[in-house]
């Protein structure tokens, strides 16, 4: 649970990192256009607050919600260190995550 | 003269409430987040335990060992293994012993054999978690003081480094290395945003604990300083383990018959079948008399907001027959808000993936101290770096910030190293920290400043990596004997060092490849901030 | 009378002003004064007083004065080093000190 949350975490912050300009260039060399700018906002923030859900189901809500606030670092840091040294890495890593993530489950 | 803006003032702020505490505050952060772990480094400092290897019969092996240690006490309480311990810990009262905090005696059992182990005398991380709260060496309450003293320089650190952070939104995922200052500056500024609920948190909660001793005036007006009806009232020692169980019978004039105790395993079962995280601990009033009254314990509880509040199963203990557990204390609103702050900040009861989360956030939050404390150095010293004060703040940054990780190393090995009978020897072990810290805040006098970084990075790589492999002359204790057994407790320690002594020893390397002609690449770590750019 | 009391107030701090414009550091000093000791007097006071004051169970009433009282604290700190001038620090601290500080005296805490 507390990795698919991690994972969760990480593509809501790298669909927020890639709709700021900046960052957009730094991956994919241009400014994101319009359309892209908003689906990337909404969807960063809708993911982060689900990434919430399974920690609250593994831990119940106080404990919960405190690991997933520490979670958000820990995928923020993540996000930003990748940004620095292998932003190529970035989108195919937060599409795939949750998906990978999702048959630990089983475990 | 210009009189300074809101943010210049503010900057100031920032810089002197970080700058005069700011290498005690590392050592409080690296402590603290070392605590979070304090009873598996307990565990690993006390090789004894380590040929513990816990299986399901367990508890009835703690039993068959206090009907033979202690048959005639009031009262047992057995600890049993869980996430965090390998052994059994057992406690007894004898008769005319009152329950309380550490009363009556205890020892530790193999889980296996059942028999009573004998531990070095050691601190162990315990040492550390006091440390982080009460300093050493010194009289409790005036650690306690400096600490919080501490703990409010962060707080305005904190909150006037909000005030100054332009851009704290645009710059969220900003770091740019190989700038330098640069670097150093977005390093410090990720550490503290990225983790700034945790930060604020910790640094609130952690006054908050305190606040018995630097903010009584509430209790000193209300209660004209009388703490204990404060307690009382408020609820806030009333709940969590322990010295309950005697109240059961005591005092009453006929002693009791003696009568066996019922089979404890089915009582066991019905309870791991209706728990999920398994039993905790069992205690046991007036065992082997018809009054036996048997305890069962959860283990651990997960809200936050009842600080110790597990389930309980209670059974007479001739019969097996279950009784009427006694209700639990009714928790209000400040109560309830004073629950969440201190066990959010001292995680007792969490399973070991939140503390590896917080342990990782505090990590963050030492790597925020010292990354500002280095930005502070590199921008002075560049400027003159003869000025006494800029290299007091430089031989304080290297003798903290590789210094303390080099005593905490020198510290486990004297666990180590010390002859197992030495009289003394918990206190010998902390006199050794305090000798090797002492000294890593001596060398750098003595060196210049980029070589003394590179000698303690060196150094601290050199202590750290060595220890798991010192490991290997013990027999249970080293890492093909704990990963072939599942042993994780102790497995992980070994590999948490050894991640520590290769980032030390990574950062060593990289700073002297460098020349000081273009000054290089910073490499913040998310663990440890000890590279330097000069 | 409140006149007079508010015109020499303006007079001495314009001297002050004068004072601390020449010599910063007379300026830094009375605010970390402020900030270190009047902070902490006014976060004192102010608890002492609400754990009388607020309309709950003496220990409920205690504790929450004490869990916010290091809010104010800080509150105090950075408003000692963000006012326009120190002697306006100094003045609203000391201000805000009277309230708690009347309220124990009636109360005969220092009785």
């Amino acid at each position: 649970m507390i990795w698919l949350s991690l994972a969760l975490c990480f593509s809501g912050f790298t669909a927020l990192c890639l709709s700021m300009d900046r960052h957009h260039q730094q991956v994919f060399g241009q400014k994101p256009p319009q359309p892209e700018r908003l689906i990337f906002q909404i969807g960063g923030w809708l993911t982060l607050p689900i990434a919430c859900t399974p920690c609250i189901l593994a831990f119940g809500p106080s404990i919960g919600i405190a690991l997933w606030i520490a979670e958000l670092s820990l995928a923020a840091l993540s996000v930003l260190l990748l940004l620095s040294y292998r932003p190529r890495l970035i989108l195919p890593l937060a599409l795939a995550a949750p998906s990978i993530s999702l048959p630990l489950l089983l475990f | 003269m210009k009189t300074p803006s809101f943010r210049q003032r503010n900057a100031w702020l920032h810089t002197w409430a970080g700058l005069l505490l700011g290498w005690l505050l590392y050592a409080v952060f690296l402590t603290g987040s070392l605590s979070y772990f304090h009873e598996e480094i307990s565990l690993w400092m006390t090789p004894e335990q380590h040929g513990s290897r816990p299986e399901a019969d367990a508890p009835l092996k703690a039993l068959a060992s206090l009907q033979r240690l202690a048959p005639e006490a009031n009262q047992w309480t057995i600890n049993l293994p869980s996430s965090r311990s390998s052994t059994l810990s057992v406690q007894w009262l004898n008769p005319g012993q009152a329950p309380g905090k550490g009363a009556g005696q205890s020892t530790t059992l193999d889980a296996n054999s059942g028999e009573a182990l004998s531990l070095r005398d050691t601190k162990g991380g315990n040492f550390l978690y006091r440390f982080h709260f009460e300093l050493t060496g010194m009289p409790r309450i005036w650690g306690r003081w400096i600490v919080g003293i501490a703990a409010m320089c962060m707080l305005i650190a904190l909150i006037s480094g909000i005030i100054i952070h332009k851009k704290i939104f645009k710059e969220f995922f900003t770091f740019r290395p190989a700038k330098e200052q640069r670097s150093w500056l977005d390093a410090h500024c990720a550490t503290s945003v990225l983790a700034l609920p945790f930060h604020l948190m910790i640094t609130y909660s952690g006054l908050v604990l305190l606040m018995l001793i630097l903010m009584p005036w509430g209790v000193q007006s209300a209660y004209q300083g009388n703490t204990q009806q404060y307690f009382a009232e408020s609820g806030l020692r009333g709940g969590g383990p322990g010295g309950r169980g005697g109240r059961e019978g005591e005092g009453k004039a006929p002693a009791p018959q003696a009568a066996p105790l019922v089979d404890i395993a089915p009582l066991l079962a019905q309870a791991e079948q209706r728990w999920t995280r398994g039993i905790g601990s069992i205690q046991i009033s007036q065992p082997g008399t018809e009054k036996a009254v048997i305890e069962l314990r959860e283990q651990r509880g997960d809200s936050l907001i009842d600080r110790a509040a597990t389930e309980r199963l209670r059974f007479n203990g001739v019969t097996g027959e279950p009784l009427k557990s006694s209700p639990e204390a009714e928790i209000n609103g400040s109560t309830a808000t004073y629950n969440v702050l201190s066990s959010l900040h001292m995680l007792r009861f969490a399973g070991p993936e939140v503390r590896w989360i917080f342990f990782f956030s505090g990590l963050l939050g030492t790597a925020m101290v010292a990354t500002g404390l280095i930005f502070w150095s590199a921008k002075r010293l560049e400027r003159d770096p003869r000025h006494f004060g800029h290299r007091l703040v430089e031989v304080l940054n290297v003798g903290s910030i590789v210094g303390l990780p080099i005593a905490i190393a020198v510290y486990f090995w004297a666990n180590r190293l010390l002859p197992v009978g030495l009289e003394g020897r918990a206190d010998v072990e902390v006199q050794y920290f305090l000798i090797a810290w002492g000294l890593c805040l001596l060398h750098p006098w003595l060196r210049r400043y980029k070589q003394a970084w590179i000698e303690q990075l060196a150094v601290a790589a050199l202590l750290f990596l060595c220890l798991p492999l010192f490991n290997f002359s013990l027999p249970n204790s080293h890492l093909l004997s704990t990963l072939l057994h599942g042993q994780w407790l102790l497995a992980s320690t070994d590999l948490t060092l050894i991640a520590f002594g290769a980032l030390f020893g990574l950062a060593a390397w990289k700073l002297a490849k460098r020349r000081p002609a273009t000054l290089p690449n910073t490499q913040p770590s998310n663990t440890q901030p000890q590279e330097a750019t000069l | 009378m409140v006149n007079d009391m508010y015109a020499h107030w303006c007079r001495l701090s314009g001297r002050l002003g004068a004072l601390f414009e020449q010599r910063p550091r007379l300026d830094i000093a009375a605010r970390t004064l402020l900030a270190i000791f009047g902070g902490y007097g006014l976060a004192a006071l102010t608890t002492a007083s609400l754990s009388l004051a607020l309309p709950m169970p003496k220990a409920q009433a205690v504790l929450t004065a004490t869990l916010l009282s290091f809010s104010l604290y800080a509150a105090a700190v950075i408003w000692a080093f963000s006012a326009a001038s120190a002697q306006r620090a100094w003045a609203v601290v000391l201000g805000l000190a009277v309230l708690p500080a009347v309220h124990l005296l009636l109360v005969g805490i220092f009785a």
